[in-house]
């Protein structure tokens, strides 16, 4: 299906340094895309483009083919914005509030009360309908904004740090109704919270300093970040060297590293990476591990682990994000300088993984 | 519905649910008592001219009070970016602010009528004269909440936008109090504020004082819309 939103090349400067450089990306119905990057890097600039509260320096945004610049309402009518910390009117009731934004969005006296049964009934605030917003909890106000939000029903949903300052199970809540919304929307939405990210999204778009540093699946990230190299954790019973060798000697095997921190070294048990060869697809991948434990099992050495070693998007986003004193953020991006750090990383983490 | 009319009732709601309304409302009734005591009881007069005088003085005091937080406030708590990015222009936004504050104002006015009414029964009173003055007080009330709401689209500080409103407001009622002579004379006693009032005291509604009230109104909205518009372009 086409993209519902498209985002193409769009530039916002404010004085010399703030503001976001280019940035373009697409989002389809049904897909929930996550703009991942640390604080003041321009996720709320471009989401305020977006939703057409700032005006862009350059570049484009289409809702529908709608261009936002020529048909700057039919976009908004498409749009629903839960800004960062919604701004709501303290001194307002829920209904009221609600009936009120339903009014902007030019929502008939019948539609609009049928449609704030249903909203109120989704997110569970028949209870406060009728309490002042200003004497709600954050939690209930995040969800009155979002209850304006998508009230409209419009067809892209932009979200603005929406999990900030709830408490967990609020932010457990929060996240089951931005994935349920993104089945029917399409959605956007800001974090600089990992798990939330890899938990919500089909897509990621890293930015930092304004820029887009790279796009993908978090599973494609990850892989990307290895350069394609897929590798194992292997933890055996049995003389470290030994094992090495009959790992090594199985076919689309690159390399097999011992590891040192096994923690459980005194009962006889080693620790190996078995690195695959470059451009070892999941199908691949997966055959290899059946012949890795194989291997083991021929050599009379029980197996205690045998898993994948998945790069974690933390991962992807420190290299990614660190690069730039190395060399700029999108030379990082590529198979050689990922590659090397996620290496390092995985070395020193080894220990801990085993634990778990 | 249109939409500055869907703004201006949510502004005429939230204006009653604040004590501010109210403390000024007291305020201006009180006053407008204390005038109308010393004025027209103490001194025996019908004459309602004085007071009407007061009752200027007196707005210019509380219509940048009224209007100070029209714009200034929702660019503070940032809530104006939610009715911003709803399909709603800007002068729809300014104007439905605009007509909310106007409609406050209106009850301040319209409680204003009791001290003629309170004087008809005490003597005689010219219904058209009174009529003339009150459109007269009204229109000035009207033109001073225009600059009070383009004092609040400058600032998200309240304080800051009550005073410059009030220094808008206060410019054009001195106008001619600065010694001028020949066309700049002229010039100044036009736009003076208070000079456009004369033919109402005296039960005349002209048309080129009209004209002068809703061209000041709409002169001051639209810089007001020009400035909430680029305000997002900085």
């Amino acid at each position: 299906m086409d993209a519902v939103l498209e985002v193409i090349g769009v530039t916002k400067r404010y004085g010399p340094s703030r503001g976001v450089q280019d940035v373009t990306f697409s989002v389809r119905r049904g897909e929930v895309v996550g703009l991942l990057g640390p604080n003041g890097a321009g996720k709320t600039t471009t989401l305020r483009v977006i939703t057409g509260y700032l005006p862009a320096t350059a570049g484009r945004v289409k809702v529908e083919g709608h261009d936002l610049w020529e048909d700057p309402y039919a976009v908004r009518r498409r749009i629903g914005y839960l800004p960062d910390n919604p701004p709501l009117y303290p001194e307002m009731t829920v209904y009221e509030y609600l009936t009120f934004m339903g009014e902007l969005h030019e929502l008939p006296r019948a539609r609009r009360e049928v449609r704030i049964d249903e909203v109120a009934e989704r997110l569970q605030l028949g209870d406060v309908l009728g309490r002042l917003i200003g004497r709600l909890s954050r939690g209930y106000r995040q969800r009155v904004g979002l209850a304006q939000a998508v009230l409209h029903e419009p067809p892209v949903l932009v979200c603005d740090e929406p999990t900030v300052g709830l408490d967990p199970r609020q932010i457990a809540e929060m996240r089951e109704l931005i994935r349920g919304f993104g089945r029917e929307h399409a959605v956007v939405f800001s974090s600089h919270i990992l798990p939330e990210v890899r938990l919500l999204c089909s897509d990621v778009i890293i930015i930092h300093k304004g820029e887009v540093v790279t796009r993908g699946s978090p599973a494609d990230l990850t892989e990307r970040l290895r350069g394609g190299a897929a590798q194992w954790l292997v933890r055996v019973k049995g003389p470290a060297d030994a094992a090495s060798a009959a790992l090594a000697a199985v076919p689309g095997v690159r390399s097999v590293h011992p590891q040192l921190a096994a923690q459980d070294e005194a009962e006889g048990v080693c620790a190996l990476l078995v690195e695959a060869t470059p451009g070892t697809g999941r199908k691949a991948g997966e055959a290899l591990s059946d012949r890795l434990f194989a291997a083991l099992a021929a050599g009379g050495w029980p197996a205690r682990e045998l898993r994948p070693v998945e790069t974690s998007l933390e991962d992807v986003f420190m290299e990614l994000t660190a690069a730039e004193k190395a060399g700029t953020p999108t030379e990082a991006a590529g198979a050689g300088g990922g590659r090397r750090g996620a290496a390092a990383r995985l070395g020193t983490r080894t220990g801990g993984r085993g634990k778990a | 519905m249109s939409k500055w009319w869907v703004v201006a009732r949510r502004e005429w709601r939230v204006a009653f649910q604040s004590p501010l309304a109210y403390v000024l409302l007291g305020l201006w009734m009180l006053l407008a008592g204390f005038f109308f005591v010393s004025l027209i009881l103490h001194s025996q007069s019908t004459d309602l001219g004085p007071l009407g005088q007061n009752l200027i003085i007196l707005l210019l005091f509380i219509a940048p009070l009224l209007t100070m937080r029209l714009l200034a406030e929702e660019r503070k708590t940032g809530s104006e970016e939610l009715v911003l990015t709803a399909p709603l222009s800007p002068a729809q936004w300014v104007v439905g602010k605009y007509i909310g504050a106007v409609l406050v104002w209106t009850v301040f006015a319209g409680v204003s009528l009791l001290l003629p009414l309170v004087t008809s029964r005490l003597g005689t009173v010219d219904w058209g004269v009174v009529g003339a003055s009150w459109l007269g007080l009204w229109l000035f009330g009207a033109a001073t909440l225009a600059m009070g709401v383009f004092a609040s689209s400058l600032t998200d500080n309240q304080v800051v936008a009550a005073m410059v409103g009030f220094a808008l407001v206060l410019l054009f009622y001195a106008t001619t109090w600065i010694p001028t002579s020949g066309w700049v004379s002229t010039l100044l006693a036009y736009i003076s504020l208070p000079g456009q009032l004369n033919d109402f005291t005296l039960g005349v509604i002209g048309v080129p004082h009209l004209l002068y009230f809703l061209s000041l109104i709409g002169g001051f909205l639209f810089i007001s819309v020009r400035s909430v518009d680029l305000r997002r372009w900085t």
